[in-house]
C-alpha cells in the first residue's frame, strides 16, 4: 500500500473552509448552530477543535462530510483538494466520503454493524471505492488491521463486533477508515466512550499515523488533555463560533480569550504540572 | 502493560469460534420445547400433505356413489371416512393441506417482499417520500380488503394462482408498516451514519446494513403471517371466492364439514383439526423465535 510508505511532509493546504454556516430548522424557528467558521488543515497536520456540549464543533464537519440531520442546511465553502465539498452532489460526495476523508465516531460499541463481521465490514469499503474483490480487500484488512496495532490474526476478521471490546472496536473503526488510504481523518470525539488507558493507546495510533503516514487528522474533543497529547494546532469553538485559534503551545500556556481561560481553570488542580 | 493484556485476550479468543446473533438464537429456539415441539409437528404435517397422497388407493377427486358418507374404518380403507360424493376425506385433507400450506407461504411471501420493499424506502428516505407512500398505506388500510379482493377476482378471474398475490397484495400493507417503524429507529442508529460517513451509497446501505438488522422482526411476523393468510383463504374459499371444486383446501372442507357435522362429524374434526395443529405450531414457533432473537422482550 502507497500510503503506509513513509512520505516527504509537505506543508500544503488539504481542506480550507471559509465562512462556513450551519442553521436547522426547529420547532422553535431556524437556529443556527455555527456561524462564519474558517478554519484550514495542512497535509500531515493533527487539528485539535475544543468545546463544550452544543458549540457546534462536531456539526461543523458534519455540515462538511455531509452528514447533516434531514433537518440542518448550510452555507459556505469546504475546498478539499481543490474541490468543494458543501455544494458537491451527493454522488460526488461519496467517492471522496471513505476514501480520502475517513470519519471516526464517537461511540465505537454502536458504530459497527452489528450481523456483519468484522473482516466483511473491513473489506466491504474497499470493494466498492477501489473495486477490489473480495479477496483482496480482506488481504488489505489484514495489513490494515495491523497498523492500529491488533494483532494479525484470522480470527479477528472472524468475529462479530459484540464480542469484543470498545477499545478494539475503535480499533477497527480507526482501520475502517485506513482501508482506502485516506488523506484526512476527521475523528469525533474518538475517545470519550473509551476508559482512560484505552484513550491512550488510540491516541498514540492516531500519532503514528500522523507521524508515519502523513495523514491529516481532525480531532474534535471536550477533553483539552487529548488536544494537548496530540495536536499540533488547536481550535477553540463556542456557541458556534471560533473564539481561539493558534498553536497548541501557545493557545494551553498563553491563552488569549476569556473562554479559553476558563475552560483552561476548569482542569482539576491535580491534572497540573 | 494494558497493551498485552488486550494481546492476551484476542489470544484466547482465538480458541472461541465466533458466534454469530443467529447461531445464539438457533439454541435459544431449540430450547424451547413448545416451539421444538411445534417444529417437528409442522414438518411432519407438511411431509404427509406433500408425500402422502402417492400412497394412498384412493383419489382427491375419485367419486364412490356406493359409499356416501361413510363414517372412518380401517376395513374399508377410509381412514378418515368419506364426505357426500363417497370422496376419500383422507386423502382430500391432505391435498387441502398441500394447497392451504402453500398460500400460506407463497401469499406471505409476495406480501413480505412488497412490504419489505416499500416499507424501507418510505423509512429510509423519510419526508414528503415517506408522507405520501404512508398515505397510499392508510387510504388501502380504509378499503374493506373483502371488496378489494372481489375485484381483483372480478378483474382477473378466478385462479388459485391468482389468489396467492390477492392474498400477498392485501397483507403487505402491515408489514410495509413495520418495516418502515424499525427502518426509521435503525437509520438513527450510529452504524448506519458509519456507512454513510464512508460513502455508501443509499442502496447499499439499505441492503447490507438494513434489511439484515430487520430479519428478526420479520421472521417473527412471516410466522404470525402464515396463520392468518391460511385463515383469510379458508374465509374467501368460505364465501365462494376461493379454492373451486374439485380442488380443495382446508377451508373448503370445513365450510363443507360444518354444513354436516349433525350428520357426519368426521367432515367437520378431522380438516378442523389438521388445520387448529397447524395454526398452533405457526404460532408456538412464532413466539419461539421472538423469544429467541429478542431475548429482551421476555
Amino acid at each position: 500500500m502507497q500510503s503506509i510508505q513513509k512520505n516527504i511532509k509537505n506543508k500544503d493546504l488539504l481542506l480550507d473552509v471559509n465562512n462556513l454556516n450551519v442553521y436547522f430548522d426547529t420547532a422553535d424557528g431556524r437556529i443556527q448552530a455555527v456561524k462564519n467558521v474558517d478554519l484550514f488543515i495542512n497535509k500531515g497536520e493533527c487539528l485539535g477543535i475544543v468545546g463544550e456540549s452544543g458549540s457546534g464543533k462536531t456539526q461543523t464537519f458534519f455540515s462538511i462530510t455531509g452528514l447533516l440531520s434531514s433537518n440542518g442546511y448550510c452555507s459556505g465553502s469546504a475546498i478539499f483538494k481543490g474541490f468543494d465539498l458543501i455544494s458537491a452532489s451527493e454522488n460526488k460526495k461519496r467517492e471522496f466520503l471513505g476514501k480520502s476523508i475517513g470519519f471516526i465516531f464517537q461511540d465505537p460499541m454502536t458504530s459497527l454493524t452489528p450481523h456483519m463481521k468484522i473482516g466483511e465490514q473491513l473489506s466491504e469499503i474497499a470493494t466498492f471505492h477501489d473495486n477490489l474483490s473480495k479477496n483482496e480487500a480482506l488481504k488489505r484488512a489484514s495489513d490494515v488491521l495491523e497498523i492500529v496495532k491488533l494483532p494479525k490474526s484470522r480470527n479477528l476478521v472472524n468475529s462479530y463486533p459484540h464480542e469484543l471490546s470498545g477499545g478494539m472496536k475503535q480499533r477497527i473503526m480507526i482501520a475502517i477508515s485506513l482501508m482506502c488510504s485516506p488523506e484526512l481523518i476527521i475523528a469525533d470525539e474518538p475517545t470519550t466512550a473509551l476508559d482512560v488507558t484505552t484513550q491512550s493507546e488510540i491516541l498514540n495510533i492516531f500519532n503514528d499515523l500522523q507521524k508515519n503516514m502523513d495523514i491529516s487528522i481532525v480531532l474534535i474533543s471536550h477533553n483539552i488533555g487529548v488536544i494537548a497529547e496530540t495536536s499540533d494546532r488547536v481550535i477553540v469553538m463556542k456557541d458556534g463560533m471560533i473564539v481561539e485559534n493558534g498553536f497548541t503551545y501557545n493557545v494551553l500556556t498563553d491563552p488569549k480569550d476569556k473562554y479559553t481561560k476558563h475552560l483552561l481553570s476548569c482542569i482539576p488542580p491535580w491534572l497540573e504540572g | 502493560m494494558n497493551k498485552q493484556g488486550n494481546i492476551e485476550t484476542i489470544e484466547l479468543s482465538k480458541t472461541i469460534k465466533g458466534r454469530s446473533l443467529w447461531v445464539d438464537a438457533r439454541r435459544r429456539l431449540f430450547l424451547n420445547k413448545a416451539a421444538v415441539i411445534s417444529l417437528i409437528t409442522l414438518v411432519i404435517i407438511a411431509t404427509v400433505s406433500i408425500f402422502g397422497p402417492f400412497f394412498l388407493q384412493y383419489n382427491f377427486s375419485d367419486t364412490d356413489w356406493g359409499s356416501i358418507y361413510q363414517p372412518p374404518s380401517f376395513k374399508t380403507g377410509h381412514y378418515f371416512g368419506t364426505d357426500g360424493n363417497g370422496r376419500d376425506l383422507l386423502v382430500r385433507i391432505l391435498h387441502g393441506g398441500r394447497l392451504s400450506l402453500s398460500i400460506g407461504l407463497i401469499a406471505t411471501f409476495v406480501s413480505v417482499f412488497i412490504g419489505v420493499i416499500y416499507g424501507t424506502i418510505a423509512g429510509f428516505f423519510g419526508g414528503k417520500l415517506d408522507i405520501f407512500m404512508m398515505r397510499i398505506v392508510e387510504i388501502l388500510y380504509a378499503m374493506p380488503y373483502l371488496i378489494f379482493v372481489i375485484i381483483l377476482m372480478v378483474v382477473f378471474g378466478r385462479n388459485i394462482y391468482f389468489l396467492f398475490i390477492a392474498i400477498g397484495a392485501v397483507e403487505w400493507l402491515t408489514m410495509a408498516r413495520i418495516v418502515r417503524g424499525q427502518t426509521i429507529s435503525l437509520k438513527e442508529k450510529e452504524f448506519i451514519e458509519t456507512s454513510k460517513a464512508l460513502g455508501q451509497s443509499n442502496s447499499l446501505i439499505i441492503i447490507k446494513h438494513i434489511i439484515p438488522n430487520l430479519a428478526g422482526p420479520i421472521i417473527v411476523y412471516i410466522t404470525l403471517m402464515v396463520p392468518s393468510v391460511i385463515i383469510l383463504e379458508s374465509f374467501l374459499s368460505f364465501l365462494g371466492l376461493g379454492v373451486q371444486e374439485p380442488l380443495t383446501s382446508w377451508g373448503v372442507l370445513i365450510s363443507e364439514g360444518s354444513r354436516e357435522m349433525e350428520t357426519a362429524w368426521w367432515l367437520l374434526i378431522f380438516p378442523g383439526s389438521f388445520m387448529v395443529i397447524t395454526l398452533a405450531s405457526l404460532n408456538f414457533i412464532g413466539d419461539g423465535l421472538r423469544d429467541a432473537i429478542d431475548p429482551k422482550e421476555y
